[in-house]
């Protein structure tokens, strides 16, 4: 017996063993796992580029330390590798009651690709005796397309020392200049390695200058000497000398880091003043550049008064803002008005682009009116001598009778301050000025909406009003019963007024009397004999008395009606007393 | 009555009567020195003549207003002109055809000089009256509200004939609906539109903008930014009032703050120009005796 217990604790004990290792043992060799993965923000880059490369290794247990990544020698031979920042992060999530855990060591490295060519990345960690490889990503390296980019200016002077990581390099397109020449300066920072942290703490100085912006490239990859350098453009300015002499643009200084500093010299430059030789009289220093000009009307057949627009445009390349396009001619017989001038500027390295004066004019004669050509001077200091752009002479006609003057120059003098030209109707002259006051409105706007209210409203209680009535007014039986009183009322006032002629009075007792029977009969007493009538109103419980003397008084109106008895008025006053006791007893009876 | 009140009563009388005739007189005194100042083509003397009648005068007078108008016009003062000349057009100044063909000419002349003038100087300006403005002008008008209010009553006399007699009558039943529903519709659809168009003009009023050039701000005050500028002799709708300045709107929709006396209002009984509006920016206009 004892032997049979412990053979059954023996055995439950290996089965909770058994079940422990089964659950456990998994788990166990999950632990000791490690993973390692290595992942790049490209794939593809230029030499000079930077490419951020993350080597991740991680093992589902938050317990133990995780061994480093070792980078291979293939990424220090194709990469520069910048400081590698590195951190651990542990997580533990607790799913439908199952609990999973993990570590995971991240490397974060910048490298700068050197070499062209296809390489592929991957590394190894130790895990207890035995090396664990990571996945392998292919990062493809493509030269850089030239040595500038291709928006540069070739004249402009590159850097040759790469010995520092990162410099400030100013310069311009040119050390030597006409006074309003463009001068293109240029400030760009260069990078061997990625600096987050880099800004310009001072900036450079165009005392002397009229300063424009001018676009700025996109950030681009060159070689100085033999290394990659990504190019980050921080100023782009086309400068317009104002003065000769020797004028100075200011150093700059750069922050990397908020540690370093790297500075730049300052550009003297040699500006020499416009020639004297062939300057015209008056000649705008502003207009040093090459331009074109042209003009057009926006309708060639106009009538005598009647605007229209002309418009000379500027074109080229300068300081187009500053531009002094020289007196306008004054056309005879013309009214203009000041120009309208706008501005396009064209977007690039060079300054330049279009400059319109819109001048609206008004010709006051008849004919043929010839606007004369107009001219530029200008210094194209590529060519270090004047030149003369023209516009076209542009011939308007101006219909109408020919001898016709709308007004002549003496008519101008005479209405100074007469600006109206349309000829205007005279004013009226009479003695007095009329008086009589308007009659006010009678439908006032007052009226007039209270009028258009109320139509709605009477509307609306005229709805009302019918549903009510229909609603709570008599039923048919009572508009019967009106009726025969309305009738009733009629006989009795016909019979009263032939009370003394006799004319029809007979005629309206009977009828009267008749209506009442008809009343207390009902219905059925339509149509019937006077004999019938009257056993009707028998059975209808009208009394003896009663019959008798309403079946007397209709004999009566019957001898009168068709035979010679009509008798006086005196009788007659009695039948319609008679009648009227009859007609009050039958209705109180019916009632 | 003793003799005493009587003839205190008769002088009184005879002051008041006497006090209305000089100043009929007063005013017919400067129309005619206007007229004169025109004829010598002295039209600053005219206009400053023309504004003293219009201000002794207690209502609206077309030919005064059409005078002045003018006068204003050949002074070049657009602004003043197109409110006078637009005034002596209201039919409350009982204008005769041919003051109000003359005025409507001189009004086209200086409206094509003010379009000129808003185009050379940028500033902005109503557009053209279009087809859709004389409707709108057209459906305010005193004979949309009679016909509106008489179909209205019209229809209720309809109605009831309609229940009472002719509902039972299939042919004429036919008739008085059709006569119901002509009559509703026109009650309401012009009646609707008229109400809708004395309301807009009630409440946002027409007017003029008298200086030859006026800034419209963003708000109420010399301090704030200009927004645009408004031509002199542009129609405009005041929105609203803020002491001393005005807050107007062109036709298009375009609305700025402008000092309340560069505006006049078409619908006020008493001219602008004589209770001293701004000259902000137009001719002098000479007084009495100048010339």
């Amino acid at each position: 017996m004892r032997s049979a217990t412990s053979q059954s604790v023996r055995t439950t004990f290996l089965w909770v063993l058994f079940s422990l290792c089964a659950v456990l043992l998994p788990g166990t060799a999950f632990a000791k796992g490690i993973t390692a993965t290595v992942e790049a923000d490209e794939t593809q880059a230029v030499v000079g580029d930077v490419i951020t490369m993350e080597f991740l290794v991680s093992r589902s247990s938050t317990r133990g330390s995780l061994p480093t990544p070792e980078l291979p020698q293939s990424v220090a031979d194709a990469f520069d590798v910048g400081q590698c920042a590195s951190g651990t992060s542990r997580s533990v999530q607790n799913i439908n009651g199952r609990r999973t855990a993990a570590t995971t060591r991240r490397v974060s490295c910048p490298l700068t690709a050197r070499k062209v060519g296809t390489f592929k990345i991957a590394f190894t960690v130790p895990d207890g005796k035995k090396r664990v490889a990571s996945n392998s990503v292919s990062i493809e390296v493509i030269a850089a397309d030239g040595e500038r980019a291709p928006l540069e200016d070739p004249t402009v002077e590159a850097p040759t020392d790469a010995s520092e990581d990162v410099f400030l390099w100013v310069s311009t397109n040119k050390k030597r200049a006409y006074v309003g020449e463009q001068v293109t300066f240029r400030l760009d920072v260069y990078e061997a390695q990625r600096f987050l942290d880099v800004s310009l703490r001072t900036s450079p100085t165009f005392e002397g200058f009229i300063s424009e912006e001018i676009p700025l490239p996109e950030v681009y990859t060159t070689m100085v000497g033999d290394r990659p350098f990504r190019v980050r453009p921080g100023i782009r300015r086309a400068l317009f000398p104002q003065q000769a002499g020797t004028s100075t643009i200011g150093a700059s200084e750069l922050l990397i880091s908020r540690r370093k500093r790297r500075f730049s010299d300052p550009i003297a430059l040699e500006i020499l003043p416009l020639p004297a030789e062939g300057q015209p009289p008056g000649f705008s220093a502003n207009n040093v550049g090459r331009y074109q000009i042209s003009a057009k009307v926006d309708r060639d057949e106009v009538q005598p008064g009647e605007p229209f627009t002309l418009t000379y445009t500027v074109a080229g390349e300068g300081n187009i803002e500053l531009l002094d396009p020289g007196e306008w001619a004054v056309l005879p017989s013309v009214r203009s008005y000041d120009p309208k001038v706008t501005t396009e500027r064209s977007r690039g390295d060079v300054v330049g682009g279009t400059r319109s004066y819109a001048f609206l004019m008004i010709p006051e004669r008849s004919g043929t009116l010839s606007i004369p050509a107009h001219e530029l001077v200008f210094f194209d200091p590529a060519q270090e001598a004047y030149a003369t752009a023209s516009s076209s002479v542009i011939e308007v006609v101006v219909g109408g009778d020919p001898n016709a003057i709308v007004r002549t120059d003496e008519d101008e003098e005479a209405a100074v301050g007469t600006v109206v030209d349309d000829p205007l109707a005279p004013i009226f002259s009479t003695a007095s000025v009329p008086r009589d006051l308007p009659r006010d409105r009678w439908l006032t706007q007052e009226r007039w909406t209270m009028g258009m209210l109320s139509v709605p409203l009477i509307v609306m209680l005229g709805l009302a009003g019918g549903w009510a009535w229909r609603r709570f007014g008599p039923d048919d039986a009572a508009r019967g019963r009106a009726v025969v009183r309305a009738r009733r009322r009629e006989r009795i006032e016909l019979a009263q007024g032939a009370v003394e002629s006799g004319d029809g009075f007979h005629t309206a007792i009977s009828a009267l009397l008749q209506d009442v029977a008809l009343e207390v009969a009902g219905p059925e007493g339509t149509g019937l004999p006077r004999s019938e009538l009257l056993r009707l109103l028998d059975r209808k419980g009208v009394e003896a008395e009663e019959r008798r003397r309403l079946e007397s008084l209709l004999e009566q109106c019957d001898v009168a009606r068709f035979g010679a008895a009509d008798g006086g008025a005196d009788e007659r006053h009695h039948l319609l007393d008679d009648a009227l006791s009859v007609v009050r007893m039958l209705s109180k009876g019916a009632a | 009555m003793t003799l005493r009140s009587s003839l205190s009563l008769v002088v009184f009388v005879i002051v008041l009567g006497w006090s209305t005739l000089a100043s009929a007189d007063a005013v017919d005194d400067a129309f005619v020195e206007g007229t004169e100042a025109a004829e010598r083509n002295d039209w600053s003397s005219a206009a400053a003549s023309f504004e003293t009648a219009s201000a002794l005068l207690p209502q609206r007078s077309a030919v005064l207003s059409y005078n002045l108008g003018t006068a204003y016009a050949n002074l070049g003062d657009l602004g003043r002109s197109t409110y006078h000349l637009r005034r002596a057009t209201d039919w409350r100044a009982r204008p005769t055809t041919e003051i109000l063909e003359a005025a409507r000419s001189n009004l086209a002349a200086v409206r094509r000089r003010a379009e000129l003038d808003a185009t050379t100087s940028g500033a902005m300006i109503d557009r053209p009256q279009t087809t859709w403005d004389l409707l709108v002008g057209a459906i305010a008008a005193p004979w949309v509200a009679w016909i509106s209010l008489l179909s209205g009553l019209g229809f209720c006399v309809a109605l009831y004939v309609h229940r009472r007699w002719l509902r039972a009558q299939p042919r004429r039943a036919g008739a008085s609906r059709a006569l119901l529903i002509v009559l509703a519709l026109v009650f309401t659809i012009p009646g609707g539109l008229h109400g809708w168009s004395v309301r807009a003009a009630t409440a946002q009023p027409e007017a003029i903008v008298l200086p030859a050039a006026v800034d419209a701000r963003e708000g109420p005050g010399q301090h704030r930014s200009v927004s645009f500028t408004l031509q002199g002799g542009a129609q405009v709708r005041v929105l609203d009032r803020s002491p001393g300045w005005s807050l107007v709107k062109l036709p298009g929709g375009l609305t700025g703050w402008v000092p309340e006396a560069s505006v006049a209002r078409l619908d006020a009984v008493r001219a602008a120009g004589s209770a001293g509006g701004s000259r902000e920016g137009a001719p002098a206009v000479g007084k009495r005796g100048d010339a």
